[in-house]
């Protein structure tokens, strides 16, 4: 009896998993084997694949634009992931405050995170053209003022030469978009504008916290910035723990918006791993290094996320 | 809470609303002015005369033709979430709440395949679409969704988890089949979770660039993401008021179906962070 | 609690599934059937005609141009039927579709990718054409047929010739005290009257500017021609960027940003207007000299008509030599990708396309010098550009010098505007050359090998 319902499970699991079955076979498993195959070849699509060895591995060992894309998404992942998460936060804490209209400021911190990225690039683009830019347009007053009221005044009186004390007075607005290091700021702060979907997991997992422990807490005379980092954080850590494999997962793949917003420019400051892989599987057919590379990031995102798994037992705690 | 704290509570959420919603506010006051007027220095904030005509002019250029690539992505986005809601909550069923072997194998590889960047699979996916005579057609965007989308089947197998194991024993026992079960019992109790699916799965599609960049060759197939960073990019280039009101338009139908559904987003994606 | 929370939930949800299909539904609605695209020009319906694919690159009254000789072409007979679609990034589009195995039949692509379309046997050869002879290495201007035939074969046909000259703003010149007549003559001239020409404002920043390298900024990596470097061996297949010529044409171009700093010509390039508006920085006033294609005379005409007549074109200096010494010059070209469905079809309509009316036609209307050796009298009265003469003398020049054929030209076309920004940020010009040629032999070399071993694997089978 228990046999025979044993083997009709078996095989129901097996028919209702059947898609994914399927699916890993066809979508996953074997991609994930040509893609191996073909970074160990030369191969364009239009011509058969030819066996080179590790040559693909190798030429990326001295190809200095891989080296600048690779260098590029980790500043970026290193300080787009903390820094969102950080902020997604410190908004869940605000926007967790029982105020009057606080749904609607939840809604308006949201909305951007629905957003298109192309479209989202766009904006931006717009909002950081240096010369005819919203954020200039604001930047430059204030720090015409700043440059000439405070700090010019402030060198003088500090006994900076004359030359240090000029260029002080004429502080200028960055051309963000058209500067190495400004257009790499300015991707990371565009990241900061999409942070809803991580503040809305935040804010749920806020409302998780049971009320008791504040409570009792601040009978115990516990203050508030206390029981953040010993009732608050403790329990979210769990969320904070996902939030960061997702950041983690998400920023080693950023494309959309440095494509559109820069497409890797000026000199190669934006290129991104994604933007590379693509430019030369997509734009110059050299499918091999695209596949290596791909194969690399796949390695390191694994890795970084054993990583955090490894971490996890130190410092997530599960009720 | 005193009324300091209150006081500098709603102004730092003044401050942060502010801050998420300028650049979108910007963007429809750019989409109202002539070109001269967009570029002027200082900004002019008010847009004098608003200028509808931008959007007249954008949707009557061929290159941005609107209600073309409206369909095609509405088309794939349809699509792509019924495959989801479907093969998704399918596989979600039996790794949930049928016992057999190898069910927590196939559970590891659905978490396991979450972490793999797209990357790896465009190069050897294009290969296969372009064997099966997919490049070209829409097709390569929605069929991978009939096949389970390994978030969406963590995020429903959790859900049906939540469902006491009595209910579907019970119907077992009563002559149920597994399929009756999943049909009459499960999918309607978890109806808001496949909402959730379908939603996410539909936004997913929307905004998704980098796939129709890859598969669409044919101007005529393609998405709304992509037509708008045809339109940017095309040769002599778009003026900014033009672009920004294509970016409206492409933004609108989104938020419209936020605010139609605003409950089942913010649920949805708060039931993704948890346990 | 709970269950009142839920059910509100389930009613929200529902509402939700509601509205999905109302919008799903009313999209249907209003998007409805879309008519076939297949429509002549007169609204009859096409029946039992070959369909010829056709991408086409430029948009706008540049398109429109195209579509008449095709509107001609449709109605001039009753087998064949082109359907035009106009495609951004073409290059880029030709490509992935060839590679995916559903091309169009007939595209107008970029010179610059001829070469890396040849090495992947990507495009059909039109060698029947020649042998046919409707064509011969006579037909066409020599660095058109260099591009569409670089080693013997044939593998395009030229659409419209693109050659560059300079473009100056005789108010301005007027203004800065200059003879508005009188174009510089020699590279150092141009330096001196750009700095004449520049105006910056009281604040620093620049309100115009007398000429620069990098805008517009398509033309990064061809500064090399005007100091007499010829980049590409076509014998060897090697390149030559770490010339004393390419050195002291980028010492040249950083030159520019050093006397007026980068940051505030970044500053200021951002500010520019689009090509096609009348906000384009020429156009406008705000650069009073420019290296530029034929072109830019019909946006002129468009958008700014109180120019005419207070511009003029001349070829632009050299280092070596008189103006025009040497000149970069480009070219559209017509070609069938390779898997094409209909490739007797587009041969048909390749012949149609250049004959001599419809080549005028097109070059015409876009303002550029016919890629035709023979030219009627009329077409040169009919163009739209003043400057036509100087032009089309400019394109018969056989010293014209185009994008080289190499296979690998995208990637270092690539590296050598990635380097002209470094140059122009500040890097070391001799650095950034060495750099660029270190690359640009390692991919030949590496090119080399995999043809030899393709070789060998071809023989083996």
């Amino acid at each position: 009896m228990r046999e025979r319902i044993t083997r009709r499970e078996q095989l129901a699991g097996m028919a209702f998993a059947a898609p994914y079955l399927i699916g890993v076979a066809a979508f996953l498993v074997y991609p994930l084997a040509m893609s191996l195959y073909y970074s160990f070849c030369n191969y364009s699509m239009l011509q058969p694949a030819i066996w080179i060895g590790w040559t693909n591995y190798r030429h990326l060992l001295t190809d200095h634009a891989f080296h600048t894309a690779l260098w590029n998404t980790i500043i970026y992942a290193a300080i787009s992931v903390p820094f969102t998460l950080a902020l997604s936060l410190l908004l869940a804490l605000l926007l967790n405050q029982p105020v009057r209209s606080a749904g609607i400021y939840r809604t308006i911190v949201f909305m951007p995170s629905l957003v298109p990225l192309v479209a989202s690039a766009l904006i931006w683009q717009w909002l950081f053209n240096a010369d005819k830019g919203l954020i200039n347009a604001a930047l430059r007053p204030m720090l015409h003022t700043l440059g000439r009221r405070i700090l010019a005044p402030l060198a003088g009186a500090l006994g900076a030469g004359q030359a240090t004390v000029e260029s002080l007075r004429h502080i200028t607005a960055p051309v963000w978009l058209g500067d190495p290091h400004w257009a790499m700021a300015a991707i990371i702060f565009i990241s900061f504008w999409g942070v809803g979907q991580t503040v809305v997991i935040f804010l749920a997992g806020l409302q998780d916290v049971p009320r008791e422990l504040h409570e009792a807490a601040e009978m115990d005379g516990a203050g508030a910035i206390h029981r953040f980092f010993h009732i608050t954080l403790p329990m979210l850590s769990p969320v904070i723990f996902f939030n960061l494999i997702m950041g983690i997962i998400g920023s080693w793949q950023i494309f959309d918006v440095p494509y559109v917003m820069t497409g890797g420019g000026p000199g190669r400051s934006t290129l991104f791993y994604s933007m590379y892989i693509f430019e030369a599987a997509f734009n110059q057919l050299r499918m091999g290094p695209a596949c290596a590379m791909a194969w690399i990031q796949l390695l390191i995102i694994l890795f970084l996320t054993a990583l955090a798994f490894a971490s996890a037992r130190k410092w997530v705690y599960y009720a | 809470m005193n009324r300091k704290q209150r006081l500098l509570t709603h102004l730092l959420l003044l401050l942060a609303a502010a801050a998420y919603a300028a650049p979108l506010l910007w963007m429809i006051d750019t989409s109202l002015k002539r070109e001269v007027q967009a570029v002027q220095i200082p900004p002019v904030i008010i847009p004098h005369p608003l200028r509808w005509q931008n959007y007249r002019h954008v949707l009557g250029d061929p290159q941005f033709d609107f209600s073309l690539f409206a369909r095609n992505t509405l088309i794939i986005a349809s699509l792509s979430a019924l495959g989801a809601m479907l093969s998704s909550s399918l596989v979600a069923y039996s790794l949930a709440k049928i016992r057999w072997r190898g069910r927590g194998l196939v559970f590891g590889i659905v978490l396991a395949s979450m972490m793999i960047p797209f990357p790896v699979f465009m190069v050897p996916l294009y290969r296969i679409f372009r064997e099966l005579g997919w490049i070209g057609t829409n097709l390569p965007l929605w069929v991978p969704a009939f096949f389970g989308i390994p978030f969406f089947i963590f995020l429903l197998r959790q859900f049906y988890l939540t469902i006491p194991r009595e209910l579907s024993e019970a119907a077992l026992m009563d002559g149920c089949s597994h399929f009756g079960i999943w049909w009459r019992i499960m999918l309607p109790l978890t109806r808001p979770a496949l909402l959730v699916v379908g939603l996410f799965s539909f936004m997913g599609a929307w905004n998704n660039f980098l796939g129709p960049l890859v598969y669409l060759t044919h101007q005529s197939s393609f998405t709304l993401s992509v037509a708008l960073q045809v339109y940017q990019s095309r040769s002599g280039g778009t003026s900014y008021n033009l672009l920004m009101a294509a970016s409206v338009l492409i933004i609108a139908p989104v938020l419209v179906l936020f605010f139609l559904a605003q409950k089942t987003f913010i649920r949805g994606i708060a039931t993704t962070g948890l346990k | 609690m709970e269950a009142q929370e839920s059910s509100r939930f389930a009613r929200a949800a529902h509402r939700v599934a509601i509205a999905m299909v109302a919008i799903g539904a009313a999209a249907m609605f209003v998007f409805g059937d879309r008519p076939s695209t297949h429509i002549l020009p007169d609204g009859a319906p096409i029946h039992h005609r070959v369909v010829v694919s056709y991408w086409e690159e430029w948009t706008g009254f540049e398109g429109r141009a195209m579509e008449h000789i095709v509107n001609e072409f449709n109605t001039s007979q009753h087998h064949i039927f082109i359907n035009m679609v106009e495609v951004s990034n073409v290059n880029i589009k030709t490509l992935i579709s060839t590679a995916g195995g559903d091309p169009p039949d007939l595209v107008t692509i970029w010179s610059g990718i001829m070469g890396q379309f040849i090495s992947y046997h990507a495009l059909t050869s039109l060698d029947t054409l020649v042998r046919h002879h409707v064509v011969t290495d006579h037909t066409f201007v020599p660095f058109a047929w260099k591009l569409c035939a670089p080693y013997g074969r044939l593998y395009g046909l030229p659409a419209t010739t693109d050659p560059n000259a300079l473009y100056w703003n005789k108010l301005l010149f007027a203004q800065a005290g200059l003879n508005p007549n009188k174009p510089p003559t020699t590279l150092k001239q141009l330096a001196d009257m750009a700095a004449r020409l520049t105006v910056i404002k009281p604040d620093g920043t620049i309100q115009r500017a007398g000429f620069l390298p990098m805008e517009p900024n398509w033309y990064a990596s061809d500064w090399g021609i005007y100091f007499g470097n010829h980049i590409y061996n076509f014998k060897t297949g090697y390149f030559r960027i770490d010339t004393p010529q390419e050195l002291a044409a980028y010492r040249w171009l950083q030159s520019f940003s050093k006397r007026l700093g980068y940051q505030e010509v970044d500053s200021f390039q951002s500010g520019f207007g689009q090509f096609n508006s009348p906000l384009n920085p020429f156009i406008d006033g705000q650069v009073a000299m420019e290296l530029q294609g034929p072109f830019l005379a019909n946006f002129i005409n468009r958008n700014n008509p109180e120019l005419i007549g207070h511009y003029g074109v001349a070829p632009f200096p050299t280092s070596f030599g008189p103006p025009g010494a040497a000149t970069f010059g480009d070219c559209d070209i017509w070609v069938i990708p390779r898997g094409a469905r209909h490739v007797k079809a587009a041969l048909q309509v390749l012949k149609f396309f250049i004959q001599q009316k419809n080549l005028e036609y097109l070059n015409d209307k876009q303002a550029k010098p016919s890629p035709l050796m023979k030219t009627s009298a009329q077409y040169i009265r009919r163009n739209p550009n003043p400057y036509i003469r100087v032009f089309d003398r400019i394109s018969r020049n056989p010293n014209v010098q185009s994008l080289p054929p190499s296979p690998i030209w995208p990637r270092v076309n690539l590296q050598m505007t990635v380097m002209a920004n470094r140059i122009w940020m500040g890097a070391s010009v001799i650095d950034q050359l060495r750099h660029a040629q270190f690359l640009a032999d390692q991919w030949v070399q590496r090119e080399n090998h995999l043809a030899k071993l393709r070789i060998k694997q071809e023989l083996r089978r």
